[in-house]
C-alpha cells in the first residue's frame, strides 16, 4: 500500500512539473509583462518582478498612430463571434445531412468535405482574394465572416458528423415514425443534443479567427480596422526594441480571451473532442 | 396519422398544385439531404472550386499580381524543377515534417497515458498540457518564442548558452520543431479519449495471464490504438507539409533559407518577387505532394493499424 | 402538422439568415466608411479620369475621404499622421485614413490591393518598384498635373524630379533625399580615442575596425549590402543594374567587399552573424542601439542617412550618434544623392484632384513640413528645405549637414531606374551572399561568382515577363 502511495506521490510530482514547463513560457511572457520594460531581460530567470507596475499596459493600450487597442480587439471580437456562429450554423446543418440522410452524392460530398482539410490554403489565396475583390469585399469583414456561412471547413463539419453518427439511431428513427419532417427531426431532437459539439466546434472557430493573421493581412487596409494579430505585428515591427513591456503586456492581453474561453469551456473542449469516433 | 397527411395533401392541393408537389418534395430524404448539405455545396463551388480552378490558370501563366497575367504553358512547371529554392524549402519542409511529426504524435501518446487516469486535479492537469496548442500560431506565440531564444533570452540566460538559436544555420529549424512539439494538445486529447474506450477487461484477463504493465501496452493498448494513431499521423502530417505562420512570422525563412517553408517559399514568390504565376505552380506541385503522401500513408495502413474492433 | 411546417420554416430561416447576415454586415460596413468605399473601389471608372486631368470642379463642401499608405517606424507614423490631421484641419471635408505596415507587408498589400485596383489614393512606394506599377498602369502620370501648375514643382530641381520619372512620364515625386551612411557611436569612438572621418578607404576603416575591436571588444556590422556592392560597381563605371543584367562585367568587381567581410570574421571584429540575423531586419533592433555585451553590440551600422533618427530615437541613454561616408575608394564617382521614397498617387483614384491638393500641400507647405521635420530626409522643394534646416533637432540636423554639405560636393547623378528583379537582388540575394561569407559558408571569391551569376540570372528572368 505504501507503495503505491509513492507511486503516486511520483506521478503527481512528475506530471506536475512538466505541466509547469509546459506553460512556464506564458507564465514568463505575462509576469515580464508586469516588470519595468528596462530590467526583463536582465531579471529573465526570475519570475517574479521585484516590483509590479502596470504602465506597460497603459503605454501598450494607446496603440498607434492614435488607434487604441481597444479599438483592435473590438474589431476582432467581431469578426470572430459572428464567424462563429456562422460556422456553428452552417457546420451543423451539412453534417447533419452528410450523418443521417440517404441521398445521391453524399459519398462524393464528404470526399469533398475530407479534400478541404487537406487542401494547402495559400494556394487559394490570391485566386480567392481577387474573387472577393470583383465583390467590393476588399477593406471590409466579409471575406473573414461570409465563407463560414458556407461550412468550408472540412474539420469542423467532420468532427460533428462523426458526434451525430455516435448519437443512438433510435431517436431519429422513432421520430420518423411519428411522421416528423427531416427539417423538424433536425430542430427538435438532434440540434439539442448537438450542443457540446457544437460548442467545441464554436470554440475551435472562434480560437481560429481570433488568431488569424492572414486574412486581415491581405483583406484590411485601413488601420481602424485592423485585428489584433495585425496591430500586434506591427506594434512590434516598430516598437520592438524600445518597449519590450509594452509588447509583452499587449500579447498577453491578445492572449487573454483564449486564455479565458479555454478556462469555461474546458469542459466543451475535451468533451467535444473526446466523444468523436474515429472512423479514419 | 395517414388520415392527417392526407388531409393536408388534400388542403395544399386545393390552394394549387405546385406548392403541394414543393412540399413533398422537400419531405423526400433525397431532397432533404440536398437541402441540408446546400450551404457546402454552395460554399465549396464559390470559395473552393473557383479559386482552384484559378489558380490552376495563373499557374499556366506569367502574372505578376500587379499587372495582366499572359498565358505561356507548362513554362512555370517546367521551370520548378532546375529552381536551387524549390527543392532547398522542400528539403526544409520535409525534414520539419519528418521530425517534428513523429515526436508530437508519440509525446501526445506518453502524455496521453499520465493524463488517462482520472483523478481529482486530472483537469488541471489537461489544462496545462493542452494550453500552448490552443493558442496556435498566434502573433503572440511567435512574439514569444522569439524572445525566449534570442541571444539574451531566457534559455540562454536559463542554461548559460551564448548562442543566437534563431540566427544559427544549425539551430533555427529546431526552434521551430520545438514549437511544434509543444503544441501538441489537440493530438493528446484525442489519444485520451481513444484510450478511455479501451475496456479495463482486457487489462484484467492480461494480469490473469500474468502479463506485465509492459506486455499489456504492446499487446493490448499499442494495436488496439492504431487506428487513432493513424488518424493522428495523417491529420498532423498534412499541417506539417503545410506549416507557415511559424516560419513566416518568427524566422521570415532565415537564417539563409534554412526554416524556408515551402508554403512560405511559394508565398514570397506570389508577393515578395511578384511571381504569382509561380507561385500557384509551386502550389499545385504542393497538392501533389499532400496527395502521394496521404495515399502512401493510406497504403501503408493495412500492415500496422489493427482494424479488428474489440 | 403545423410543428412540421413550422420547423420547416424555421431551417429555411436558419438558410436565409445565413445569406443575410452577409448582406447585412455588408451594409454596416459601407456605413462605416461613410460615403467612400464606393467611390474608392470602383475601378471600372478609373481610365476616364486620367484622359480628362482636370477632372470635374469639386465643391468646396464635397466629403472626401483619401487614404494614404506607407511603412516605417513608430516615429514615422506621428509624423506622417499628424501632417495629413493638419490638412484635414485646413480643409474639413477631406478626411483621411491609413494604411500603415513594416516594409514587406506594405508591399504585400500594396501589391494585392493593385491586382485588385484598389491602389490606395497616395502611397509611398520605393523608387525600385516605380517601373512594376508604372508597366502595369497602376499609376497616374502627373505631368499634366505639373504642366497646369495644380501640382507646383518650381522649387523642386530637375535632377530630383528626373527621380520620379519612368520613361517620359513622372510617377513619382521624392518624399525627401538622403545619402547611404556610416551610422557609428560617437560616444563610445571618442571614449577610446579613437578618430573617425569623411570619405575613409576600405584601409582606413578596417583600421578603425580593429581599434575598437582591441580596445572595446566591441564588433562591427555589416548592412545594406546592396549599396556596397552597387557602389563598387560605381566606382567601375557602371551603374548597378544596366537592363536587364548587373552592369558589371565580372564578379572581380564585387570581390573588394566580400574580401573585406571575411578578414573582418577571421580577424574577429565582424559580429556574429547569427546574433545579426536573429536581431532581424528592421533599424531599430540593429546591434548598433541594441546590445548587452560587447559580443552584441556594433559600434556602426550602414543605413540611409534619414534612418539615424529612428535609431538615436531608440539609442541606449547617454550615446550619441553621428555619420559620416560609406568607405569608398572614389566617393565622387560611387556617391549619389538618393530618393529611395517617392509619393505616388494611383491611376484609379476617384479623387485625384483631392490627392494632387494635398501632395501639392505636401511638397510645398511650411505647415506640413514643419510637422514631417525631414524625416524621411531633406525635403524635395529647396525653400521648403532651408525653412525646416531652421527647425531641427540635433540628430535630424546632422542628417540634413551630411547630405548638403558632404555628400552633394561628392556624388553623382543616380542610376537609371530598375528593371524587374532588381528588389530581389538588393533585398535578398546580396544580403544572402555576404551571410553565407559571414557564417564561413563561401569565401570571398566564391561570394563574387555567386552574386554575379545569380543577379544576372534573377534579372533575365525579370526580363521575360
Amino acid at each position: 500500500m505504501a507503495r503505491k502511495k509513492r507511486r503516486k506521490v511520483i506521478y503527481h510530482i512528475l506530471t506536475m512539473l512538466f505541466g509547469v514547463v509546459m506553460i512556464y513560457p506564458l507564465l514568463w511572457m505575462v509576469f515580464s509583462s508586469v516588470k519595468e520594460s528596462n530590467t526583463i531581460f536582465l531579471t529573465a530567470t526570475r519570475l517574479l518582478p521585484e516590483k509590479a507596475t502596470f504602465e506597460n499596459y497603459v503605454n501598450g493600450w494607446q496603440g498607434f498612430s492614435k488607434v487604441s487597442f481597444g479599438v483592435f480587439i473590438k474589431n476582432t471580437l467581431l469578426v470572430a463571434v459572428i464567424a462563429m456562429a456562422l460556422t456553428v450554423i452552417s457546420s451543423a446543418l451539412v453534417s447533419y445531412g452528410l450523418a443521417r440522410l440517404r441521398f445521391r452524392g453524399r459519398n462524393v460530398l464528404f470526399a469533398l468535405v475530407l479534400l478541404t482539410m487537406m487542401l494547402p490554403g495559400e494556394i487559394v489565396m490570391i485566386p480567392r482574394y481577387l474573387w472577393f475583390n470583383k465583390l467590393n469585399w476588399v477593406n471590409t469583414y466579409l471575406p473573414m465572416t461570409v465563407p463560414c456561412a458556407f461550412a468550408i471547413q472540412g474539420f469542423m463539419v467532420y468532427q460533428m458528423k462523426n458526434f451525430i453518427e455516435g448519437l443512438p439511431k433510435e431517436l431519429t428513427e422513432a421520430a420518423k415514425i411519428d411522421g416528423c419532417s427531416y427539417y423538424s427531426i433536425f430542430t427538435r431532437i438532434v440540434l439539442p443534443l448537438l450542443k457540446p459539439a457544437m460548442g467545441t466546434v464554436a470554440i475551435f472557430s472562434f480560437i481560429n479567427n481570433w488568431n488569424d493573421y492572414m486574412s486581415p493581412l491581405l483583406y484590411l487596409k485601413s488601420v481602424p480596422k485592423y485585428t489584433v494579430s495585425l496591430a500586434l505585428k506591427l506594434f512590434c515591427d516598430q516598437t520592438s526594441t524600445s518597449d519590450y513591456g509594452a509588447m509583452f503586456a499587449m500579447a498577453s492581453v491578445s492572449l487573454l480571451p483564449v486564455i479565458l474561453i479555454f478556462i469555461f469551456c474546458q469542459r466543451y473542449l475535451v468533451e467535444g473532442i473526446s466523444t468523436q469516433g474515429l472512423k479514419g | 396519422m395517414l388520415k392527417r397527411n392526407s388531409a393536408v395533401k388534400a388542403k395544399t392541393n386545393g390552394k394549387g398544385g405546385w406548392t403541394g408537389r414543393l412540399y413533398k418534395g422537400l419531405m423526400k430524404e433525397s431532397t432533404a439531404g440536398i437541402v441540408f448539405c446546400l450551404p457546402f455545396l454552395l460554399g465549396f463551388l464559390f470559395f473552393i472550386l473557383i479559386p482552384l480552378l484559378l489558380s490552376f490558370y495563373y499557374s499556366l501563366c506569367k502574372y505578376n499580381i500587379v499587372g495582366q497575367s499572359r498565358f505561356i504553358g507548362i513554362d512555370n512547371y517546367i521551370n520548378i524543377f532546375s529552381d536551387a529554392k524549390f527543392w532547398k524549402s522542400l528539403g526544409v519542409t520535409g525534414f520539419y515534417a519528418v521530425i517534428s511529426v513523429p515526436l508530437r504524435v508519440v509525446f501526445a501518446l506518453l502524455v496521453a497515458l499520465l493524463l488517462v487516469r482520472d483523478t481529482k486535479v486530472t483537469p488541471i492537469y489537461r489544462a496545462m498540457y493542452y494550453l500552448p496548442s490552443l493558442l496556435g500560431s498566434s502573433v503572440a506565440v511567435a512574439i514569444l518564442w522569439k524572445q525566449m531564444f534570442g541571444y539574451d533570452g531566457l534559455i540562454n540566460a536559463i542554461f548559460g548558452f551564448r548562442i543566437a538559436w534563431l540566427g544559427e544555420t544549425r539551430t533555427a529549424i529546431w526552434v521551430l520543431i520545438l514549437l511544434s512539439v509543444w503544441q501538441f494538445g489537440s493530438s493528446m486529447l484525442i489519444f485520451v479519449s481513444s484510450l478511455k474506450q479501451i475496456p479495463a477487461s482486457l487489462y484484467e484477463a492480461a494480469r490473469v495471464d500474468g502479463a506485465n504493465s509492459l506486455q499489456n501496452f504492446f499487446r493490448i493498448t499499442l494495436p488496439l490504438l492504431s487506428p487513432t494513431i493513424f488518424f493522428n499521423l495523417v491529420m498532423q502530417s498534412i499541417n506539417g507539409l503545410m506549416v507557415f505562420a511559424s516560419g513566416q512570422i518568427i524566422t521570415a525563412g532565415k537564417p539563409l533559407d534554412s526554416t524556408l517553408f515551402y508554403a512560405l517559399y511559394m508565398y514570397n514568390q506570389t508577393f515578395s518577387y511578384n511571381n504569382a504565376g509561380y507561385g500557384s505552380a509551386l502550389g499545385w506541385v504542393l497538392i501533389v505532394i499532400v496527395a502521394l503522401y496521404t495515399a502512401i500513408l493510406f497504403w501503408t495502413k493495412k500492415f500496422w493499424v489493427y482494424e479488428g474492433g474489440l | 402538422m403545423k410543428k412540421k411546417v413550422l420547423s420547416m420554416l424555421l431551417v429555411c430561416v436558419m438558410a436565409v439568415s445565413l445569406v443575410a447576415c452577409g448582406g447585412g454586415k455588408d451594409d454596416n460596413s459601407k456605413e462605416g466608411e461613410g460615403n467612400t468605399s464606393q467611390e474608392k473601389e470602383n475601378p471600372g471608372e478609373a481610365p476616364k479620369s486620367e484622359e480628362n486631368p482636370e477632372g470635374t470642379p469639386e465643391d468646396a463642401g464635397e466629403e472626401v475621404l483619401l487614404t494614404a499608405a506607407w511603412w516605417g517606424s513608430q516615429d514615422r507614423n506621428d509624423r506622417f499622421t499628424g501632417a495629413f490631421d493638419a490638412y484635414t484641419a485646413g480643409s474639413p471635408n477631406v478626411t483621411f485614413e491609413f494604411q500603415i505596415n513594416g516594409f514587406s507587408d506594405h508591399l504585400t498589400a500594396l501589391s494585392a490591393s493593385a491586382a485588385s485596383d484598389t491602389m490606395p489614393d497616395l502611397a509611398m512606394l520605393q523608387t525600385d518598384y516605380l517601373k512594376t506599377y508604372t508597366d502595369a498602369g497602376k499609376l497616374l502620370d502627373l505631368t499634366p498635373y505639373i504642366e497646369s501648375g495644380a501640382l507646383d514643382l518650381s522649387k523642386v530641381p530637375e535632377n530630383v524630379i528626373a527621380t520620379g520619372k519612368v520613361g517620359e512620364g513622372v510617377y513619382g515625386i521624392s518624399a525627401g533625399s538622403n545619402a547611404a551612411s556610416l551610422i557609428y557611436n560617437k560616444t563610445l569612438l571618442e571614449e577610446n580615442g579613437i578618430e573617425i572621418k569623411n570619405l575613409m578607404s576600405y584601409e582606413e576603416f578596417i583600421e578603425v575596425c580593429r581599434a575598437v575591436y582591441e580596445k572595446t571588444g566591441v564588433k562591427t556590422q555589416f548592412d545594406n549590402m546592396a549599396t556596397w556592392l552597387q557602389f563598387l560597381s560605381r566606382e567601375n563605371g557602371k551603374p548597378l543594374f544596366d537592363g536587364n543584367a548587373l552592369g558589371a562585367d565580372s564578379a572581380e568587381v564585387f570581390l573588394p567587399f566580400y574580401e573585406m567581410v571575411e578578414t573582418g570574421k577571421s580577424e574577429g571584429w565582424l559580429i556574429d552573424q547569427g546574433i545579426q540575423t536573429a536581431n532581424g531586419g528592421s533599424t531599430e533592433e540593429q546591434a548598433l542601439v541594441k546590445y548587452t555585451s560587447p559580443e552584441t553590440q556594433s559600434w556602426c551600422s550602414f543605413f540611409n542617412s534619414n534612418q539615424m533618427v529612428s535609431l538615436q530615437a531608440v539609442a541606449p541613454e547617454g550615446v550619441e550618434l553621428d555619420l559620416v561616408t560609406m568607405p569608398c575608394k572614389d566617393p565622387a564617382k560611387a556617391y549619389y544623392i538618393r530618393q529611395a521614397m517617392c509619393w505616388t498617387i494611383s491611376a484609379g483614384s476617384q479623387n485625384i484632384d483631392e490627392a494632387i491638393a494635398v501632395l501639392n500641400w505636401w511638397i510645398n507647405s511650411e505647415d506640413a513640413n514643419a510637422i514631417i521635420l525631414g524625416e524621411p530626409g531633406v525635403p524635395a522643394n529647396t525653400d521648403i528645405s532651408d525653412f525646416v534646416a531652421g527647425k531641427l533637432d540635433d540628430t535630424t540636423a546632422k542628417t540634413f549637414r551630411y547630405v548638403t554639405d558632404v555628400v552633394i560636393s561628392n556624388s553623382s547623378a543616380g542610376d537609371p531606374p530598375a528593371e524587374n528583379g532588381a528588389s530581389q537582388v538588393q533585398g535578398e540575394l546580396a544580403n544572402q551572399v555576404c551571410e553565407k561569407v559571414a557564417y564561413g559558408e563561401l569565401t570571398a571569391e566564391e561570394a563574387a561568382q555567386e552574386f554575379f551569376e545569380q543577379a544576372n540570372a534573377i534579372m533575365a528572368a525579370g526580363a521575360s515577363e
